[in-house]
């Protein structure tokens, strides 16, 4: 299949969710019971002041009109005003610091977490079914099942509380005070760790799992055998073979960890304190910031969908039975 | 069946002893799990079993209340999941063109869109009740099933017993009630039990961030309150360690399950 057609064909998809998501986003906050507007205005407010308020933002008009409104505003990129942080557009909450946050806190737990729960998997799904996978299969089967917020609280406890040896919470302890830069980034980076040991445990038993049973299948197959009888070692095998095929998946998890990337982040942000948009997330609801709310729903959708995209062009050039239409 | 299969007898045990756990633990708590029964963050003890959470409440009395709220709205949750996905799916595969393509790009997208986000949202508009909770539950989990009871329908339609049904007159009301929903029961019974196992994850997330009924306790209520009155801070492990350790076994118990039915269907297709 021509590289082209088939990033069309995924395109096609892309703009598909993200323009039910765009929609769903306009409804979802106008038709479900509850007037946002209520929790806004004052209820002791002059009808009047109340009605020429909901005019200013355009609220009077039928629903229809709203909606093209809200179209083009989203075009320009203008996503409103946040309720809660007054006078801030929605887009200067979201992007910024916040977003930055995160993806620090997330691309390292992916990388550590891609990285062990690849090799413990590949070496339990080599010699499945001795003593090591056992262990450890049951082992991250338990963890796989443990909620991530409990497994934040845990870190938090003992490693914070009890021993003291990592900051209880917070993005930084100098939070508006001017400190050399070093000092500044060692004192992030300090608190970065309970937060990344907490989605990065949350995260290995996804990849352990698969990985595992990826190796555990290609181990039997035909063309092993065949570098078995050639005299290959099983460290080269390993190495030269096997991997190359389970990376695929290794990327193809991270692609559809997507929506548990944003479970870890919202919970392990709200219990570490950390200033990113999961925990922004938590506190929008609390503070039923509507507009926010909005941002994060669309900002979240595109990049889950974009993940996806990246993924289905890596298998492309990963993997050569898509270029021959194979399965299509 | 659960002989057999070494995931299935794990997890079957597993999620029995967390019942009797809940029963016994309700017999010999017989009282208001919320009044208040003792000193504040008292360690385990023989009459405080699991110690007592930050305003004197028995932990154990709680937890044992917990299992059993936790297990009910996920079981509840898990059927209203399988009743849409299964009809959804069906109508989509029995009747095609525009219907299936409506209802599969709602499925996409609501598979794409992290059900965490999705469920907080709704949380944030629909005021918190436990049936509220159980729909919203419902609202995120349909699309896994709608995706299988539609596979399956489509592959069934070409199969000779339909096509001996219609033949014999059989209507599409007739080949849906009849055939097609008691078939797709057993083919989507692994996936009703993981999204049991989904939806006790994501109401016991609710309860944590103090988002859920606030009239009931589950797993994740009893964690909500060990952390909003800092009783981490005051060393208080007897406040959380327990109840995060019964979500996480009942977790795993229903993911054995689900992997043992999988693994048994296969090992039935294929003989």
């Amino acid at each position: 299949m021509h590289f082209l057609r088939y990033l069309v064909s995924k395109l096609i998809y892309v703009f598909l969710t993200i323009l039910i998501a765009v929609i769903v986003a306009f409804f979802i906050f106008r038709l479900l019971p509850g007037d946002p507007t209520l929790s806004m205005l004052d209820p002791r407010l002059d009808p009047e002041a109340r009605k020429e308020i909901l005019r200013s933002f355009g609220l009077d008009k039928p629903l229809w009109e709203q909606f093209i409104l809200y179209i083009s505003n989203l075009f320009r990129g203008e996503l409103g005003y946040s309720f809660s942080y007054t006078g801030m557009r929605v887009t200067e909450v979201i992007l910024g610091p916040r977003l930055f946050n995160t993806i620090i806190l997330m691309t390292s737990s992916i990388i550590i977490s891609a990285i062990v729960g690849t090799f413990l998997g590949l070496l339990a799904g080599w010699r499945a079914g001795r003593l090591f996978d056992r262990v450890f299969t049951g082992v991250l089967y338990l963890l796989f099942s443990a909620p991530v917020f409990w497994i934040a609280l845990i870190i938090q406890f003992y490693l914070g509380y009890v021993y003291g040896i990592l900051p209880i919470s917070g993005t930084t302890s100098y939070y508006g005070v001017n400190v050399d830069l070093w000092i500044y980034i060692s004192d992030y980076i300090n608190h970065l760790i309970a937060p990344m040991m907490t989605v990065s445990i949350f995260l290995i038993p996804s990849y352990y799992i698969y990985i595992r049973n990826t190796t555990a299948a290609l181990r039997n197959e035909d063309f092993i055998s065949a570098l078995r009888a050639y005299g290959l070692s099983e460290w080269r095998i390993l190495k030269n073979h096997i991997l190359r095929h389970v990376l695929i998946h290794t990327i193809s998890i991270t692609a559809n960890q997507s929506p548990l990337l944003v479970t870890g982040a919202v919970f392990t942000e709200t219990v570490f304190g950390w200033n990113g948009i999961g925990r922004l997330l938590y506190d929008s609801i609390l503070k039923s910031d509507y507009p926010v709310l909005q941002g994060i729903f669309l900002l979240t959708i595109t990049v889950v969908v974009i993940a996806n995209l990246l993924a289905d062009i890596s298998y492309y050039f990963i993997d050569p039975r898509i270029k021959r239409g194979v399965g299509e | 069946m659960i002989l057999e299969d070494k995931n299935l007898l794990i997890g079957f045990l597993v999620i029995l002893f967390s019942i009797m756990f809940a029963v016994i633990g309700i017999i010999i708590t017989p009282f208001d799990p919320l009044s208040i029964k003792g000193p504040v963050l008292h360690p385990p003890s023989n009459k405080y079993l699991l110690g007592t959470d930050d305003l004197g409440r028995d932990v154990f009395a709680m937890l044992s209340r917990g299992i059993l709220t936790s297990l009910f709205i996920g079981v509840v949750a898990a059927l209203t999941t399988s009743v849409i996905g299964i009809f959804t799916g069906i109508i989509a595969g029995v009747y095609g063109r525009l219907t299936d393509f409506i209802i599969m790009r709602i499925v996409e997208f609501l598979l794409s869109m992290p059900s965490l986000v999705l469920a907080l949202i709704l949380v944030a508009i629909l005021k918190p009740n436990i049936w509220n909770i159980v729909l919203i539950l419902a609202v995120t989990g349909w699309p896994a099933i709608t995706r299988i009871a539609r596979g399956y329908t489509l592959q069934v339609l070409t199969s000779g017993y339909i096509e001996a049904a219609r033949s014999l007159g059989a209507d599409t009301k007739h080949i849906i009630f009849r055939h097609l929903i008691p078939a797709s029961v057993p083919i989507t019974l692994a996936s009703l039990v993981s999204s049991i196992r989904s939806a006790i994850l994501l109401e016991a997330g609710l309860s944590f961030l103090g988002l859920g009924d606030p009239s009931t306790i589950s797993l994740g209520t009893i964690l909500f309150y060990a952390r909003r009155a800092a009783s981490l801070a005051a060393g208080a492990w007897w406040t959380f360690i327990p109840a995060g350790a019964m979500i996480t076994l009942i977790v795993f118990g229903l993911t054995m399950i689900s992997l043992g039915i999988e693994r048994y269907s296969y090992r039935n297709m294929r003989t």
